[in-house]
């Protein structure tokens, strides 16, 4: 049986490594969504910026829409390959894969 | 009858907002604070500095903004706000992004002011 997981993170990477520990374990197929404070991660500026870019090329990556107008983001600015979704998006994502996996 | 010396305490943010309860409980600890007359100030840094964006829209996820309650701090006579410029600059943040009534401060302007201060409050 092959599954696909879907990944999510919810904290800022100038302040925590899990964004990286979470890359580090990804599948090809699986996907990525930032969400809370992981929305951070799609800024240029982010210290893990080649290790997502990387991963844009052959995962998908979304950012909770929401999460990112809160907190006063300008999406424009976003990394290449990082989409915006909405909470309606998410939840259809956690019922197309196989599996969900928390990053804390 | 003679006041006790005002106390210099120091507020230090060092959380983004929403993420966690911390930004909006420092705030509303910084405005309780303001009535006891203290010698006040507060210091921005690391993912703290991203409470200072303008465009936050807190009611997307059911939240208050954080910028709009850091807006309040004038009307308490909050004056003395401070930014560190290394933590803007690592996040890709320039000082136009944030309120200009913020001083911005360098990482050894900001380990002095920590060393003036009677009372340090970590949030």
């Amino acid at each position: 049986m092959v599954t696909s997981v879907l990944h999510t993170v919810n904290k800022s990477p100038f302040t925590s490594t899990l964004l990286e520990q979470c890359i580090r374990r990804m599948s090809v197929g699986d996907c990525i969504v930032l969400m809370e404070d992981g929305v951070y991660a799609a800024l240029p500026s982010q210290p893990f910026t080649e290790q997502l870019k990387h991963l844009a090329e052959r995962s998908s990556c979304y950012v909770i829409e929401n999460d990112c107008i809160a907190r006063g983001l300008d999406s424009s600015q976003f990394l290449d390959g990082i989409n915006l979704i909405s909470i309606e998006g998410f939840v259809e994502l956690t019922v197309k894969h196989t599996a969900s996996h928390s990053w804390y | 009858m003679n006041l006790p010396t005002p106390k210099k305490l120091l507020f230090v943010l060092r959380q983004a907002p929403y993420g966690s309860s911390l930004a909006k409980e420092a705030l509303d600890a910084v405005l309780a604070t303001s009535v006891y007359e203290q010698d006040l100030s507060v210091v921005f840094i690391d993912d703290g500095v991203f409470q200072l964006l303008q465009k936050q829209d807190g009611s997307a996820i059911g939240m208050k903004s954080i910028s709009k309650a850091l807006s309040a701090f004038a009307l308490y006579d909050i004056d003395q706000l401070f930014v560190c410029a290394d933590s803007l600059h690592e996040r890709g943040i320039s000082p136009e992004d944030i309120p200009s009534t913020i001083t911005v401060l360098n990482s050894s302007d900001i380990k002095n002011l920590f060393q003036q201060q009677h009372h340090l409050l970590s949030f």
